[in-house]
C-alpha cells in the first residue's frame, strides 16, 4: 500500500515536473519495485530507479548507487567516479548473455564495485565480466564473477590504470578470470579462481573451465607494473593459476609480481614466468609462505633470461615438477634456503637453483 | 489495596499527572532504538522511542531516547545523515542494509563522552567535503567492524582519527582515498584486523610524490603523558601511499605491530621515528610475516631512539632501499636474519639478532 502511494506520488510528481532530471550524491536501485522513470526524481530510496544505467546519470561524481533489494540489474557502462553497491545479503545480479558487464572506459575515473554478481549466461566467445578498458582506479570487493566460459572470455580484464584492488572476490568458471595488462599496481587479496574439471584428462591434457587464474603483462614500454596476489586460492579447474608476461622490448621497466599465502593446487601450473625479449626488460616474481601442490605439469615455470623467481618459505609438493627453468632461453630461481620441495615427480633437476641469504 | 483519596487531593494529583505528561522535557529513553530512510520514519517518532513500526528518520533523534548502553539499529538503506555520539551506544547496520553517511563538512560522525563504549558496524561513511570520518576524541572504547570510510582527500584529512586513549577494534574495515586512512593519536591502544586502505597510486617519486593516501595506518604520540600503539593483522596499504604503515613519536611512546600484512607501492612501506624535527620519545615497529612490493624504502628506522625489527618478512622489488635506518643514537633497526629481502642495498646500520 505505500508502495502504491509512492508510485501515484511519482507519477502526480512526473505530471508537474519538466523532463530535467534531479542528481544526488546517493540514489538507489531497486529490482521489486524500481522504475527508471524515477531518475526525474533523482532515483532515491523512497522511489528508487529500475537499472545501474539509469541511476548512473543521476549520481553525481564520486556519488553512490546502492541496490535496494534483491534481482537482476543488468550490465550497465560506467563513465563517472562512483561506488556501485549492493549491501551483504542483497543479490544484485548482472546477467552477461554475451558482450560486457560492466565497462568502464572513461579516463581518470575511480569505481568502486561492491557486492555484485556478474554471471555470464551464454558462453558466449568474447565476454566480459568487468572491463576496464580506461580509468584511473577500481577497486572490486566482495564480488563474484562467474560462468565467462567462451573462448576469450574474462572475468575481469584491466588495461591501462593506475591501481587496481580485487578483495574477498569469487572468479568462478571463467576461462581468463583475471588478466591485467598495463596496470600500474594491482593487489588481489583474500580472492578464489575457481574452475570445474570437464572431462577425463587426453593426450596429456585435463579439460577445465578455468585458463588461467591471474595473468598480469605488460606491454607498452611505459608501465611497471607491481601486482601482489595475498591470501589467494586457485583449484584443480584452473589450468595456470598465476602467470606473468613481459613482451616490453629492450629498456623497458621492469614488471614485479608478488605471490604471499596462497595456495594452488591440482592445476597444471602454479607460477609462470615469460620473458618474451631476452634483453632489457625484466620479470621479477616472488613466491612467499605460498603452497603449489598436485600440479600436473610443473609448479613454477621460468622462461626467458631477463625472468627471475624468488623463493621465501614456500612449499612444493605432489607435483610433476617443483621447477623448470627454460633451458634455451634461460631464466634463474633464486631461493632464501627456507623452501620445501618433496614428494614431487622431479624435486630438483628442473635447473639450478641459486641461492640467496636471508638478511 | 483499598485506599481513596478526598476529592480535592484526587483532582490535583490528577493535575499533575496531566502536567508530567505533557511535559516535552520528560524523554523516555529506550534499551534499542531504531532508525529507517524509508516512508514510515519521521523524527517525531522520537516520543515513542524510535520503534520498529515507528522509526526515527536520523541518528540524532534515535540517540536522543537511546538509553546508554543501547543499540541504535538501521532498519533499511538510505542515507543518515552526519551526527554526534556522546554516550555509549552499538550503532547497527545489519548485513542487507546500507547505512550511509554523507559528510560535507567537518566530521562524519563525531565521539566524545567521557568514559562511553561506541560500536559502529556496518556503516559507510563518505566524504563529500568533509575533513574526518569518524573521529573520537574522548572516551574509553571504540569498536568498528565492517565500516568503510571513503574520501576524504584533502590534505590533513581523516577517514578515521582517535586522538585520546581509547581501546580501539578495527575489523574488517576498508578506507578508500584519504589523506590518513587510519590515525592513532596520544594514547590509543588498538588492534586491527583485515583491514584495508586502498588508494589511486601515482609513482613514487624521488621527492615522495604520492597518490591519494598520505599514510595508510599511524600511531602518532606527541606527548610525555601517553602511550600510542597499535597491532595489525592481515592488513594492505596500497596505492603509492608517501607512508604505508608508521609509528611517530615527538615525546612519549608510539609502537607499531604489523604481521601479515602487504605493503606495495608506497614511498615508505614502514616508517617509524619523529613526527618532524627533533624527539624526546620512541617509535617502535616490529613487523613479521610482510609482503614488500614495489616500495621505495621498506623498512625506515629514523630519528634517536627508534627500534624496528624485520621478522620473516618478504622485501621484493623496491626501488631504493630494503633496510634504510637514518637513524643516530640508540636508534637500531634489527633484522631476524630471516627475511628474503631480494638483493637491494641496505643503508645505516642493521643489526642482526638472529632467530632463537
Amino acid at each position: 500500500m505505500i508502495r502504491n502511494l509512492s508510485y501515484a506520488l511519482v507519477l502526480a510528481a512526473l505530471a508537474v515536473c519538466n523532463s530535467a532530471s534531479a542528481s544526488a550524491n546517493r540514489t538507489f536501485v531497486s529490482a521489486q519495485h524500481g522504475v527508471d522513470l524515477n531518475s526525474a526524481l533523482g532515483c532515491s530510496a523512497a522511489a528508487p530507479c529500475r537499472t545501474f544505467g539509469v541511476a548512473l546519470g543521476v549520481t553525481n561524481p564520486g556519488g553512490e548507487i546502492i541496490a535496494i533489494d534483491s534481482g537482476g540489474y543488468g550490465p550497465f557502462v560506467i563513465d563517472r567516479s562512483v561506488s556501485v553497491e549492493a549491501p551483504d545479503g542483497v543479490y544484485a545480479g548482472i546477467a552477461v548473455p554475451t558482450g560486457t558487464g560492466i565497462l568502464i572506459a572513461t579516463a581518470g575515473v575511480t569505481v568502486h564495485l561492491r557486492g555484485l554478481t556478474i554471471n555470464g549466461t551464454g558462453g558466449t566467445a568474447g565476454s566480459i565480466g568487468i572491463d576496464l578498458a580506461a580509468g584511473s582506479a577500481l577497486s572490486i570487493e566482495h564480488v563474484t564473477v562467474s560462468n565467462f566460459v567462451g573462448a576469450a572470455s574474462y572475468g575481469l580484464r584491466a588495461a591501462a590504470v593506475q591501481t587496481l584492488s580485487v578483495v574477498d572476490s569469487t572468479f568462478r568458471d571463467c576461462l581468463l578470470a583475471v588478466v591485467l595488462t598495463n596496470v600500474q599496481t594491482a593487489t588481489i587479496t583474500g580472492s578464489r579462481f575457481l574452475g570445474t574439471i570437464t572431462g577425463p584428462a587426453s593426450g596429456g591434457t585435463l579439460p577445465r573451465t578455468g585458463a588461467y587464474g591471474v595473468w598480469v603483462q605488460s606491454s607498452d614500454g611505459v608501465t611497471s607494473p607491481a601486482v601482489a596476489i595475498v591470501d589467494c586460492v586457485v583449484n584443480e579447474g584452473v589450468q595456470i593459476g598465476f602467470a606473468a608476461l613481459d613482451g616490453n622490448n629492450a629498456g623497458a621497466p621492469a614488471l614485479d609480481l608478488a605471490v604471499d599465502r596462497s595456495l594452488v593446487s591440482g592445476s597444471d601450473a602454479g607460477l609462470g614466468l615469460t620473458d618474451a625479449n631476452s634483453t632489457g626488460a625484466t620479470i621479477r616474481a616472488s613466491a612467499s609462505r605460498s603452497t603449489f601442490t598436485h600440479l600436473r605439469t610443473g609448479a613454477l615455470g621460468v622462461d626467458g633470461a631477463q625472468a627471475t623467481a624468488l623463493l621465501d618459505g614456500v612449499t612444493i609438493t605432489d607435483s610433476a615438477a617443483a621447477y623448470a627453468i627454460n633451458a634455451s632461453t634461460g631464466g634463474a630461481i633464486k631461493s632464501f634456503g627456507n623452501n620445501t620441495l618433496s614428494g614431487n615427480a622431479v624435486d630438483s633437476g628442473g635447473g639450478v637453483l641459486t641461492p640467496l641469504g636471508v638478511q | 489495596m483499598n485506599r481513596s483519596l478526598p476529592a480535592g487531593r484526587c483532582a490535583a494529583a490528577l493535575a499533575l499527572l496531566a502536567a508530567l505528561c505533557a511535559s516535552p522535557a520528560a524523554l523516555a529513553s529506550a534499551p534499542r532504538t531504531f532508525v529507517s530512510a524509508g516512508p514510515l520514519a519521521s523524527d517525531a517518532n522520537a516520543s515513542a522511542n524510535c520503534a520498529p513500526l515507528a522509526p526515527c528518520r536520523t541518528f540524532a533523534a534515535a540517540l536522543g531516547v537511546t538509553a546508554a548502553g543501547g543499540e541504535v539499529v538501521v532498519l533499511d538503506s538510505g542515507g543518515y545523515g552526519g551526527f554526534s555520539i556522546a554516550q555509549s551506544v552499538s550503532i547497527i547496520a545489519p548485513d542487507g542494509v546500507y547505512a550511509g553517511i554523507g559528510v560535507a563538512s567537518g566530521t562524519g560522525i563525531a565521539i566524545a563522552g567521557a568514559g562511553i563504549s561506541v560500536t559502529l558496524k556496518g556503516l559507510t561513511i563518505n566524504g563529500l567535503g568533509g575533513t574526518t570520518g569518524i573521529g573520537m576524541t574522548e572516551g574509553a572504547s571504540l569498536t568498528l567492524i565492517g565500516v568503510r570510510v571513503a574520501n576524504f582527500p584533502a590534505a590533513g584529512s581523516h577517514a578515521i582519527f582517535v586522538s585520546s586513549p581509547v581501546d580501539v577494534k578495527i575489523v574488517d574495515t576498508v578506507v578508500h582515498d584519504s589523506y590518513y586512512g587510519v590515525y592513532l593519536q596520544d594514547g590509543p591502544t588498538a588492534i586491527i584486523e583485515h583491514a584495508k586502505v586502498l588508494g589511486t597510486y601515482t609513482a613514487p617519486g624521488a621527492g615522495g610524490a604520492f597518490g591519494t593516501v598520505y599514510a595508510a595506518f599511524t600511531v602518532d604520540n606527541t606527548s610525555a603523558a601517553t602511550a600510542t600503539r597499535a597491532a595489525l593483522s592481515d592488513c594492505l596499504a596500497n596505492g603509492g601511499d608517501y607512508q604505508g604503515y608508521v609509528a611517530l613519536s615527538t615525546a612519549g611512546s608510539a609502537g607499531l605491530v604489523v604481521d601479515g600484512s602487504t605493503a606495495v607501492g608506497n614511498y615508505y612501506g614502514v616508517y617509524a621515528g619523529p613526527g618532524s624535527g627533533s624527539s624526546s620519545g620512541t617509535a617502535t615497529a616490529a613487523v613479521s610475516n610482510s609482503i614488500f612490493l614495489r616500495n621505495h624504502f621498506a623498512l625506515t628506522a629514523a630519528g634517536s631512539a627508534t627500534r624496528v625489527s624485520s621478522s620473516a618478512n618478504t622485501i621484493t622489488a623496491s626501488s631504493g632501499l630494503n633496510f634504510n635506518n637514518l637513524g643516530t643514537g640508540s636508534t637500531v633497526l634489527t633484522t631476524l636474519g630471516n627475511n628474503g629481502a631480494d638483493s637491494v642495498a641496505n643503508a645505516g646500520a642493521i643489526s642482526l639478532v638472529p632467530t632463537k
